[in-house]
């Protein structure tokens, strides 16, 4: 098992500079396009070695050492995920799910101070994903935070939290990346 | 080994399997090293049965109808309409063992509830299940894995291997004592 997953979250400080919004949405479009497509390789590929993947459950702003949540990925866990999906026996996702999201309201929030030094940028959306499974279509909905952060090879996620809408209800399997 | 605890009651006894590795902490996945609070702890508190509780791990217990305390997990089923059924899901917390708390949160997050790395395929048998037993045809929900080889234990309580449907042959013929007209 991994050590505590928790670690100190930096002040929201002014958004950085070096962003630019039409990069930012292409890269949150790819990241969902990635996603909706099971293309674990690419998504994966997306992440930060200090990535964390938080789908909170029973509320926003639960503490994630104490209460449950949907999905609380670092990313040893991340990678799991991945390779439990990849065997082709995630029967949660045999047939996998047909699904397409739509990402709007996209603000930018902030900046946060990174392990590196940097600063990531925070970016929040709106988001609804239709998923087709063999029991029927699945509505999701909610809020996603990102932190985004500029490697040497272009922006990388560090961060992603989906607050679904209906969290504090009884929710269907998540197979697929939320 | 399955054992059938009668009541409807059913538990999955790993502690065999685990007798034979003999090493602390194995049921919870890690060596007593990674948890020497808890471990340290449970040693003053126990003594020479220590080592024994620290092998042999929590239960695995289907306690009829709906509560299910899977070691490090607890589940509430709720049966909501004829064909659809809640399933909670939350960590087992233990009373001033915070290093073995803050572990379970995290393990149970990774493994139960929607995401989970185990339950989300459980909670998919589930489906198909259901799905099979509204096809009406065939007729049954065959249940019969290790009817074959059971076996009465010292107690004198049925058991069967660890993936045999003894728990769920207990757990249904008591339901039907229950919902059968006296």
């Amino acid at each position: 098992m991994t050590a505590s997953l928790k670690r100190p979250e930096a002040e929201l400080g002014p958004i950085p500079d070096g962003f630019d919004r039409f990069e930012v949405e292409q890269f949150l479009f790819r990241e969902a396009r990635y996603a909706d497509e099971s293309d674990y390789d690419a998504w994966e590929s997306l992440w930060t070695d200090d990535a964390l993947y938080w789908v909170p459950a029973n509320g926003a702003d639960i503490d994630p050492s104490r209460e449950m949540s949907v999905i609380y990925d670092n990313r040893n866990r991340i990678a799991t995920r991945l390779k439990q999906l990849r065997t082709g026996k995630r029967y949660a996702q045999a047939p996998p799910s047909h699904s397409r999201r739509l990402l709007s309201n996209i603000e930018f929030a902030g900046g946060r101070t990174n392990p590196d030094g940097g600063v990531d940028l925070e970016v929040a959306a709106n988001f609804l994903l239709i998923d087709s499974r063999p029991r029927g279509n699945h509505l999701w909905g909610g809020r996603v935070t990102y932190r985004i952060r500029r490697g040497k090879e272009g922006l990388r996620l560090a961060y992603k939290k989906v607050v679904l809408v209906d969290n504090d209800k009884p929710i269907p399997t998540v197979g697929f990346l939320l | 080994m399955t054992r059938d605890l009668g009541g409807g009651h059913s538990e999955n006894d790993l502690r065999p399997e685990f007798r034979k590795f003999a090493e602390p902490m194995r049921w919870f996945g890690t060596t007593e090293s990674r948890v020497p609070d808890y471990a340290a702890a449970m040693r003053a508190r126990h003594g020479d049965a220590a080592d024994r509780i620290l092998i042999e791990g929590a239960p695995h217990v289907m306690i009829f109808p709906n509560l299910f305390i899977a070691e490090i997990q607890v589940f509430n089923i709720q049966p909501v309409a004829v064909d659809e059924c809640v399933q909670y899901s939350t960590a087992v917390q233990f009373a001033g063992a915070p290093e073995l708390n803050r572990r379970m949160v995290s393990q149970c997050v990774g493994s139960a509830g929607p995401a989970g790395m185990l339950l989300a395929d459980d909670t998919e048998m589930y489906e198909r299940n259901q799905r099979g037993l509204q096809a009406l045809l065939p007729e049954w929900l065959d249940v019969r894995r290790g009817l074959n080889r059971e076996r009465v234990d010292a107690d004198g309580f049925t058991i069967g291997t660890a993936t045999d449907e003894t728990g769920m042959r207990g757990f249904w013929s008591h339901y039907k004592t229950l919902m059968e007209r006296q």
